[in-house]
């Protein structure tokens, strides 16, 4: 008879997630399930609205990643007017967006998994958390929030807010820079770019002390998914579709984010509400795929700026094609927020910076639009349909965390077929399982727009549906 | 080094996600402060709304003279105010991309080397589900919550005058 395990609530993602692990007759854990019991019936929730307002309405779904929804709804915004937006408001948007990837991505390194790292999978959890890494290394945790203190700052500098602003929209962006704002930001750059670097170099050292992680964290072949330059470099703006196997082969490139649909199909399974987006060539599960940074590192030919393309360089070693293993996200981050630092000053610098041309006005013109960017946690689609006057008449929302979701599976399941034995869950077991779903960052608050804290569960369970053990954390 | 803008007054901060009906009632409570008209014996606030408490905070949370958290909570009879001392703590999930008010107060003693006084403002919720409407219990409730921030700003204030004159 085999059995099941749960773990419920995953910890320090946002959200409420609930894990199931199945034994089969030998006792051995032959499947698991990441579960998201928070009902998504946000696209629902937008029809009748005007498109319009998309952008400052799609920014509330998240408090930590609501920039990439303004941009991607702003984006999907200005293909229904059908402008070019002028190059002043692409220049601030993209700004925007680099600050916004630089404090997500601090929070999620320093704030949520280096705790795991300082202090060890085995530490008391009581001891692993923030206050751990205060107590062990408080200059890491100061650091940290200073730097995501600057990824802030250049949110509230260019758009009056931390938070849900509606700054950005259809046609460009409602206020220009002004000098006073630039100096502001600019001001930050040299501490922000001593910190990743240091970071990096802090990594690059700790990483030898983790391979058991980096091997079953996640460490499987995939697909990647990403949007590239024309040339193929690092893309997080704008750009076109691209897919890598497992090898490092490009297997689809420069596909237009609006044909999004002619590769990625969305599958549903009755035991969970987050959908789980495939790869269409190659079917439902085996067209599972990665997005997010770990992707983007894999799918992109460069940076493009000098730092992060030397950090590319010597990332590139840990793998014969792609990275695989999901533990190098955190790795990937760091180049990333150190990538960002850079187009951040590139951008500062230039000379038509403050333009006051940051808008194109116009009617709508179509009835149907795409708008994509790379959120911090991977490819965001925002696909329109409106009416007449511009309401929303239908919405899709294919959000990052989606887009992992079969992977997440995988490697809650690679992760437990290492760690469980027996039909008892251990401590060291639950927080691996926890960390290797961390190390994907996953935001359940916009995959299912949740409200409040939301705990994890984690069941063990025979074939035959009976519990065995079950273990949870965090606020019931 | 970058400086970080932090007035030296009592801080609010109201948090909640404003398309979950109730839940987003503390930023309504934020904006009845916003709209009272400055007269004598008003205290002085700074008044701050987010979608979730975060780390970064914590500076700005060390300077000020006292906090006051406001937010809705899911549990109580729906529109009751309540409001409660709270103090450092990390608490049961310290580290999802939210903190709690206790939390936040432990990274501003730990990390800046001093946590304010503070309390917890809560509103009892009915409704969570998709919407930008409070729900009309919760709303009769606002005028109550924004009467409890003044009173306890100006107790504070009360007796920091008095500290001020013994000294």
């Amino acid at each position: 008879m085999g059995q099941r395990i749960v773990i419920d609530p995953v910890t320090r993602i946002e959200g409420h997630a609930k894990i199931t692990l199945l034994l089969d007759d030998q006792g051995e854990v032959s499947d698991a399930r990441f579960h998201v019991v928070e009902f998504r019936g946000f696209e629902k929730f937008c029809e009748g609205r005007s498109f319009r307002e998309m952008p400052g309405i799609t920014s509330r779904i998240c408090g930590i990643c609501p920039v990439s929804h303004m941009l991607t709804s702003a984006k999907a915004g200005d293909e229904l007017l059908a402008v070019e937006i002028p190059e002043g408001a692409t220049r601030l948007r993209r700004l925007l967006h680099y600050g916004q990837i630089v404090q997500s991505h601090a929070l999620s390194f320093f704030h949520l998994s280096s705790p795991d790292f300082l202090l060890g999978h085995d530490t008391d959890p009581a001891k692993r958390n923030v206050m751990g890494l205060i107590a062990a290394n408080p200059d890491v945790a100061r650091r940290g929030i200073r730097l995501r203190q600057f990824g802030q700052e250049v949110i509230e500098t260019l758009s009056g807010k931390k938070i849900h602003s509606t700054w950005v929209v259809p046609g460009g962006v409602d206020e220009p820079l002004t000098s006073a704002g630039r100096d502001r930001i600019a001001a930050w750059l040299p501490e922000a770019k001593e910190t990743i670097q240091r970071t990096l170099t802090f990594w690059k050292r700790e990483m030898d002390r983790h391979q058991d992680e980096a091997r079953v964290f996640g460490n499987f072949p995939s697909l990647f998914m990403g949007l590239v330059t024309p040339d193929g470099g690092l893309e997080h703006y704008d750009g076109k579709i691209r897919f890598v196997d497992a090898t490092g082969q490009i297997v689809a490139d420069q596909l237009p984010t609006p044909r999004f649909h002619e590769v990625i199909g969305e599958a549903v399974e009755p035991w969970t509400y987050l959908k789980f987006p495939y790869y269409k060539p190659l079917g439902y599960p085996g067209g599972m795929y990665r997005v997010g940074p770990l992707a983007r590192l894999n799918v992109a030919s460069h940076c493009g700026t000098p730092l992060a393309d030397r950090e590319l360089a010597e990332f590139r070693q840990l793998g014969r094609g792609a990275v695989l293993s999901a533990f190098h996200y955190h790795y990937a981050r760091l180049i990333e927020i150190l990538y960002c630092v850079e187009r951040i000053e590139e951008i500062l610098a230039h000379p038509d910076l403050l333009t006051p041309h940051v808008m194109a006005f116009a009617r709508r013109n179509r009835y149907e639009g795409v708008g994509c960017c790379e959120a911090p946690r991977g490819t965001l689609f925002h696909h329109y349909k409106v009416k007449q006057g511009g309401l929303i008449s239908w919405a899709n929302l294919i959000i990052a965390t989606g887009q992992n979701n079969l992977a997440m599976n995988q490697t809650v399941l690679q992760i437990a077929r290492h760690y469980v034995k027996g039909d008892k869950l251990k401590e060291g077991m639950l927080n691996r399982v926890e960390a290797g779903i961390r190390a994907f960052d996953p935001c359940l608050s916009c995959s299912t727009h949740a409200y409040g804290e939301m705990p994890l569960r984690v069941e063990l369970r025979a074939a035959d549906g009976a519990l065995l053990d079950a273990v949870g954390r965090g606020p019931r | 080094m970058a400086e970080i803008d932090c007035p030296d007054a009592v801080l609010v901060i109201a948090w909640g996600n404003p398309l979950r009906e109730d839940d987003a009632v503390a930023w309504h409570v934020l904006e009845g402060l916003r709209s009272l008209k400055p007269r004598p014996g008003l205290p002085a606030l700074h008044l701050r709304h987010a979608h979730q408490l975060t780390p970064e905070m914590a500076e700005c949370v060390s300077r000020a003279a006292g906090v006051i958290f406001v937010d809705a909570r899911r549990h109580g009879t729906p529109g009751e105010v309540r409001c409660q001392a709270i103090a450092p703590e990390a608490g049961a999930n310290p580290l999802a991309h939210s903190l709690s008010p206790q939390a936040l107060l432990l990274y501003a003693e730990q990390l800046y080397g001093r946590a304010p006084r503070a309390v917890l403002l809560s509103i009892a919720g009915e409704r969570f589900g998709l919407g930008e409407a409070v729900s009309p219990v919760v709303r009769r409730a606002i005028p109550r919550a924004v009467r409890s921030i003044l009173r306890q700003a100006k107790a504070w204030a009360g007796a920091a005058a008095e500290t001020a004159s013994r000294a």
